[in-house]
């Protein structure tokens, strides 16, 4: 039997940005991937900066001070935030991954409601959890700044 | 049998367990580093951790060593991970697929070797000062 070839990738990274009806979990996807990609250029810059603790008290206190200077303390806050909405939606990506949160096999009823409605509560309980895990890292930055 | 998809369930399998790992530990440590001063309200035991006599604590302490050791290789991994997903999509022949898992592999390992290198040499005190 003569197979038939896969259509060519054609929205390739752009699909990301608009690859049909767009449901606030396709851009919660969106959010999960940019956060990632943020916390490992983050982890890449990270693992060179805390390595001035190997040239003693002063090159560590030089490096905390010089954080301090280019306001380098509010990008790690970016960085706390992209965590707790990484971490969060993870959490729920891996209940729906096993299966869990996605309601009962029903009969096809109009009005339709699919799997993806029946699990929005966990993803909004979660975004719920990430904006108090923000908003306590933001009092953090304003109430006691290192 | 198909081998390469059991090896992408295999690598799959890992990932999830690496996130899971990483979920912990990094939420330890972001929970130490950035909310300190909220832990201070519940605890005045948790002083500023860093402060040069804390980062020496730290760096004596081989449960810390052994969780940052862990931390970093999960991190990469998981990270690593995504970024091949994330590229594969754009060039997904199996040779680019290829060319892209080495890449991601050579940086896991140069970023990890860096990273230990220095969480070792602070615990065992090789740093000459």
């Amino acid at each position: 039997m003569e197979s038939i070839p896969s259509p060519p990738n054609r929205l390739g990274l752009l699909g990301w940005l608009g690859g049909g009806r767009r449901g606030i979990e396709a851009y919660v996807f969106l959010c999960q991937r940019v956060s990632g990609v943020v916390l490992l250029l983050y982890l890449s810059i990270h693992v060179f900066l805390t390595g001035a603790r190997l040239f003693g008290p002063e090159a560590w206190d030089r490096l905390c001070k010089m954080t301090h200077l280019f306001g380098y303390h509010y990008f790690e806050y970016l960085v706390f935030a992209a965590f707790a909405f990484h971490a969060f939606n993870g959490i729920r990506l891996v209940i729906i991954e096993f299966g869990f949160g996605l309601g009962r096999p029903e009969r096809p009823v109009y009005p339709y409601r699919g799997s993806t409605h029946k699990q929005r509560p966990l993803m909004i309980a979660m975004m719920v959890l990430t904006a108090v895990l923000i908003a306590a890292g933001g009092f953090e930055l304003v109430r006691f700044p290192h | 049998m198909n081998t390469g998809n059991l090896r992408g369930t295999r690598y799959w399998a890992a990932n999830l367990v690496a996130a899971l790992i990483v979920l912990v530990l990094l939420g330890l440590h972001l929970g130490m580093f950035h909310l300190d001063g909220l832990l201070r309200q519940i605890t005045s035991a948790w002083s500023r951790p860093m402060t040069w006599n804390r980062v020496v604590e730290r760096g004596e302490s081989g449960w810390f060593t052994a969780s940052y050791v862990l931390l970093l290789g999960m991190a990469l991994f998981h990270g690593l991970y995504g970024v091949h997903t994330i590229l594969t999509e754009r060039w997904c022949s199996p040779r680019a697929s290829a060319r892209i898992a080495t890449g991601c592999w050579l940086v896991g390992i140069a970023l990890f070797a860096v990273g230990t290198a220095t969480v070792l040499v602070f615990h065992f005190g090789l740093t000459g000062e």
